[in-house]
């Protein structure tokens, strides 16, 4: 064997494919051969030392530091990104319940006479090919007229005063909602959003 | 769990749990990255930006690779990449093996001197480019395909590089060892 050969088997020995018979070849030579079994202590000596490199540890506030600086909403689900808008659904529905349950009684029974109306309206519309089939396009004007009277009731309704008020508060039962939901979310963050139980290591 | 788990979590929206990535990952990429810069900042900086390209990659990751040979890919190609922006190594790659040799003397004796670890020194006087593969091959631990995938180099080259940087490693060991000899010898002639 010569010693260009030998070098080739040196570097497959290191990258762990040698063959036994190589291998057995390759240690004859080196018994004869100083300078490749030179080569081959410096090669095995060389990857011992690589391989044992340490593994080098970052700083203590490397994670909080990535974890502050990526976006945790970039995942969220449709389903979660509403659950974002919850504050706004559930100050609707205490509204719309509060409107309909309380003060002023005659002017609550005109709101939802003129709703049911153009509910009505609305539901005759969307049978709109049986009307069709049933009747002129005459009967379909009047339909329409009927739930344009109706919308445009609710919307002249002495209720100007009404709806600034409580437009007001509604909003600011809103901005209630969200800040209690931040609150809680914050408090959670302070723990790194981890809510397991953590053990406490008494030797450090 | 395993990597590939945890990654549906986070998709799924469960974001936190990237912090257990983080954690499983930190030493193996910042390793990485400090090898490649030499300077802890820089190799933490480089560190924080894998991890933050990592996290916003997730939809991407292939379960048909390991985890760890993908997240090693991004910390390969941020590194590589910063270190060509920083224009650290402008001269070709022969052109610098050479430079590097001539100075190697009075370094070499500096390292005996400092009593630091002359394999790492020796890795460290690599060209980026070798200095790379062998890291991940030997250190790392990665195969010759993981690493071709890794770097986008074919695999032929991947393996003649390596072996190009182990004769290179070698010659450096070598004339360490010679400097020593000659650095110990005169000392007990003094």
């Amino acid at each position: 064997m010569d010693c260009k050969t030998a070098s080739a088997l040196i570097m497959s020995y290191v990258d762990g494919t040698i063959e036994e018979n190589a291998l057995a070849d390759l240690q004859k030579h080196m018994k004869e051969c100083y300078q490749c079994s030179e080569e081959f202590q410096l090669f095995t000596e060389m990857v011992n030392g690589i391989e044992e490199l340490p593994m080098l540890e970052p700083s203590n506030n490397f994670e909080t530091n990535i974890m502050e600086a990526i976006d945790l909403e970039l995942y969220t689900t449709r389903t979660k990104k509403l659950q974002n808008y919850s504050p706004i659904f559930i100050s609707l529905g205490m509204y719309l319940t509060f409107l309909v349950t309380t003060v002023k009684p005659g002017i609550q029974k005109n709101v939802v006479l003129d709703f049911i109306s153009a509910i009505q309206h609305l539901t005759l519309l969307s049978n709109l090919w049986e009307t069709m089939v049933e009747s002129s396009f005459l009967l379909m004007g009047q339909l329409l007229r009927g739930t344009m009277q109706s919308i445009v009731k609710l919307a002249t309704w002495n209720t100007t005063n009404f709806l600034l008020a409580y437009s007001f508060s509604f909003l600011t039962l809103v901005l209630l909602l969200v800040l209690i939901r931040r609150t809680l979310k914050g408090l959670l963050n302070i723990n790194g959003g981890d809510l397991r139980w953590k053990g406490i290591n008494m030797e450090e | 769990m395993t990597d590939w788990e945890i990654v549906q979590e986070i998709i799924s929206g469960n974001s936190q749990l990237f912090r257990e990535i983080i954690t499983r990952y930190k030493k193996a990429v910042y390793s990485l990255c400090f090898r490649m810069t030499n300077n802890h900042e820089e190799a933490e900086d480089l560190s924080q930006e894998v991890f933050i390209k990592t996290y916003h990659n997730l939809r991407k990751y292939d379960s048909n690779y390991k985890f760890s040979t993908w997240i090693l890919k991004i910390a390969t190609n941020t590194s590589i990449d910063y270190i060509r922006k920083k224009k650290v190594e402008t001269v070709p790659l022969e052109e610098e093996i050479e430079s590097k040799h001539e100075s190697a003397s009075a370094e070499l004796v500096y390292l005996h001197q400092q009593n630091k670890n002359y394999i790492e020194k020796a890795i460290n006087e690599l060209p980026t480019d070798y200095r790379t593969l062998i890291i991940l091959y030997h250190q790392y631990g990665l195969s010759y395909k993981e690493i071709a995938e890794n770097t986008n180099l074919p695999m032929s080259k991947v393996k003649n590089r390596i072996h190009k940087g182990r004769s290179l490693l070698k010659d450096k060991l070598k004339e360490i060892k010679e400097e020593g000899a000659q650095w110990t010898a005169k000392q007990l002639q003094l």
